[in-house]
């Protein structure tokens, strides 16, 4: 078999292969025989020293798929198809409003658990504002009327008292959630960065 | 041999013999055949790899009326070339604990 014999089957053997990619083989087996030849080979035994043309044609493409695949392998990141961009797009209504859902579950439970905070603190403030006035009214009212005089001075005295211990149950409240949010909201992020979501 | 460790070596072997001049395909196969047989498929998978990696560039050259391709060895070549040699002196101090120790039996 002659060079251009041997170029011609050969690439009638890679007619798999990309145009490119059969092209640079067919040069570059091309080139080996040209070489043989030029060291003093005859054309027939450069030709039969490159090898027989089957096993040459199944280790090309042999070679070419097992590259391919490694090709693939290293493509750890891998782009979505425009399938399943349509996919997502035509979903949207769906998983759009699941999304929505979900959030919102999220932040009213959120909201449930900082209003009770608050509301402990405007208990406390309301205890507060109580003490001063109900001692104020109390001693107002000792004038006209002893026992009620008494009784609101004891009950601003009282108001007093309780507002102290609402002032350390609110902070160690506070500050309980908001160790909690803080956990929940890393928590979240976490999860994200595993999935790859940010 | 171990497939990882066999593609390693031919690499090696394919960077040192551009590695004083440039050269093309025929002339590396005849220089590396005294140490090791390479089809040409072969080599042409290890330039091909050996290019992907920058560790060698290629030009072509006409040559005699015809076309011919030059290997040219980069730095990255010839820093793979001074790894594996660090490399293989560990690769050795095993080999000799391992007769070593055959010996001893």
């Amino acid at each position: 078999m002659n060079k251009q014999e041997f170029l011609k089957k050969l690439k009638k053997k890679l007619s798999v292969l990309p145009r490119k990619e059969r092209e640079e083989r067919i040069s570059f087996y091309r080139e080996m025989i040209d070489d043989g030849i030029e060291e003093g080979f005859t054309e027939e035994e450069a030709v039969v020293k490159v090898g027989d043309i089957n096993d040459v044609a199944s280790r090309i493409i042999t070679d070419f798929l097992s590259a391919k695949e490694a090709e693939k392998n290293t493509l750890i990141k891998r782009k979505r198809s425009p399938w399943e961009i349509v996919l997502l797009a035509l979903g949207f209504p769906l998983w759009g409003s699941l999304l929505i859902a979900a959030f919102a579950v999220a932040v009213s439970l959120y909201a449930v658990v900082c209003s009770l905070v608050i509301a402990l603190w405007a208990v406390f403030a309301a205890f507060v504002v109580c003490a001063p006035f109900g001692i104020l009214m109390g001693i107002i009212a000792l004038f006209e009327n002893g026992y009620l005089g008494f009784a609101l001075i004891g009950g601003g005295i009282l108001c007093a008292g309780v507002s102290i211990f609402l002032f350390f149950a609110s902070i160690s409240a506070m500050k309980g959630v908001l160790k909690v949010l803080k956990k929940s909201m890393t928590g979240k992020k976490n999860y994200l960065y595993k999935k790859g979501a940010i | 041999m171990d497939i990882q460790l066999k593609r390693g070596l031919l690499d090696v072997c394919v960077l040192t013999a551009i590695k004083n001049e440039d050269s093309y395909g025929y002339k590396i196969i005849k220089d590396v055949k005294p140490y090791v047989e390479m089809s040409e498929s072969t080599l042409y998978t290890i330039l091909k790899r050996l290019e992907m990696a920058k560790m060698l560039t290629v030009r072509t050259e006409e040559y005699d009326g015809r076309l011919r391709k030059y290997y040219h060895i980069t730095r990255a070549g010839l820093g793979r070339i001074e790894d594996f040699k660090e490399e293989w002196s560990e690769v050795m101090s095993i080999y000799q604990f391992v007769m070593q120790e055959e010996r001893k039996q």
